[in-house]
């Protein structure tokens, strides 16, 4: 169920991605969708599903874009494992907390794509330093809306799931 | 799987990935590894629905913006064709004005005889004298002067008053013009019978008359010029004694008249007509 989960989000997260680009041309610069599912697969702690959704978010990233074949993989891999990891020692509960998260991660992202590229490219491409900023901030932001959507979604789940028990309870 | 284990695997996976992306180094995109066109394969189709959508949404966008250029330029046009109609209007109202007047000029030119114009001010249909009011700006006016207008006989002066001057119509009951038929030179009088028509009285039963057959002044009542068009032939029935009874059409339609020509020709004197049974050598 939570493969399926992460695969239809991974579908809705392309066809967004792909809309988005085509309508601003900036936008894959500006916002990375994959990302945003690696970092929220991975706020439940679980390393291995964390770093499995990171392995597909980046490879369908790679994919997309025009570098390496890969090279999103290992960056959101280690990302998605690296989040988990943290969610495992620290309390979240604040929203400015999910929005450091986020933020940190994208930037993670970012530190680990230039890296690799520094590492194994003849002749990487030096990062846009404005957009890089944009990224990560606009990452914090939607990593934090979209985990409030979610806590919302969840507790008014939780909630009708109280009401129908309630309803179906025999009293004698 | 304990974390132990996921450690290995993470490890594995950033080794596996970091050679894959080494082997891609000699010549980066000469041959895609069969992990790249597996992505590829399938991502491609979700982002071309997207393409597909987006193409789709394009045009229905393109569609509304065209829809609201073409209902712009249909009220545009609306509005143009609406002006373009009235200007018509005006145009064919002038352009028969201007024949009109074009027919009057020539008939007026071609005349035998000098004519003034006068302006109808008033005509009454409905008393049992039909009569027209005229003005005339230059010139006088004296009674008995033939009234006409291209088409033919409209009738005579019976009052004349300075510039103003009330004409007998010959379509009036107590009208009579002494007429001729064209074709055959057969003279009779014709007279007002009401309602717009004429009769041609006097023409024996021997006489050939045809319906159809045009009717002209005679010239020989001493009012009005021979060869004026006064009416055509409607009917030709056999009277109750020696004459026809021919009902003729007047040639002139006095519901459209707006000017008419006053003849100016010297009526016969009524010294000389009385003159005239008694005169002698």
């Amino acid at each position: 169920m939570r493969g399926l989960r992460f695969a239809a989000a991974l579908v809705v997260a392309t066809m967004l991605h792909v809309a988005g680009a085509r309508l601003f041309p900036d936008f894959s610069s500006a916002i990375d969708l994959f990302l945003l599912i690696v970092v929220f697969n991975a706020l439940d702690g679980n390393t291995l599903a964390g770093m499995l959704g990171g392995l597909a978010a980046g490879l369908v990233t790679d994919a997309l874009t025009g570098g390496p074949f890969g090279i999103h993989g290992l960056a959101d891999t280690i990302v998605g494992y690296g989040t988990a990891y943290a969610v495992q020692r620290l309390v979240i509960q604040r929203v400015t907390g999910v929005f450091q998260l986020f933020a940190l991660a994208a930037a993670t992202q970012q530190a680990l794509l230039m890296g690799v590229s520094l590492l194994l490219l003849p002749s990487p491409e030096a990062p846009r330093i404005l957009w890089l900023m944009v990224r990560i901030v606009s990452s914090g932001i939607l990593g934090s809306v979209l985990y409030l959507g979610a806590e919302r979604l969840r507790s008014t789940a939780e909630g009708w799931q109280a009401a129908r028990s309630s309803k179906i309870r025999f009293d004698k | 799987m304990t974390e132990i284990r996921t450690r290995w695997l993470l490890i594995l996976l950033v080794l596996g990935q970091l050679f894959l992306l080494a082997a891609q180094l000699p010549a980066p995109g000469s041959r895609p590894s069969f992990l790249e066109t597996a992505a590829l394969r399938a991502v491609a189709p979700f982002a071309n629905v997207v393409a597909a959508a987006g193409g789709v949404g394009g045009a229905v966008m393109r569609d509304l913006a065209l829809r609201r250029t073409l209902v712009a330029e249909n009220r545009r046009l609306r509005t143009e064709v609406e002006e373009l109609r009235q200007r018509t209007i005006r145009l064919e109202g002038m352009e028969e004005s201007v024949l009109h007047l074009t027919q009057a000029v020539e008939y007026a030119e071609g005349a035998d005889y000098p004519l003034v114009l006068a302006d109808i001010v008033f005509i009454d249909y409905t008393s049992w004298l039909q009569t027209l009011v005229l003005s005339v700006k230059e010139g006088t006016v004296a009674v008995n002067q033939p009234a006409v207008v291209s088409e033919g006989l409209v009738g005579r002066v019976v009052v004349a008053s300075g510039p103003y001057a009330k004409v007998q119509l010959i379509t009036d009951r107590s009208a009579s013009v002494g007429g001729m038929i064209e074709r055959t030179h057969r003279q009779g009088v014709v007279r007002g019978a009401g309602r717009g028509s004429l009769e041609l009285d006097f023409v024996p039963l021997q006489a050939d008359v045809r319906v159809g057959d045009l009717v002209l002044t005679a010239g020989i009542d001493g009012i009005y010029p021979r060869g004026i068009p006064v009416g055509t032939v409607v009917a030709v029935e056999p009277g109750s004694e020696l004459f026809h009874t021919i009902r003729l059409s007047p040639r002139v339609d006095f519901g459209v008249l707006d000017v008419v020509y006053l003849i100016e020709r010297e009526p016969v004197p009524e010294r000389v007509k009385e003159a005239l049974p008694d005169a002698g050598p």
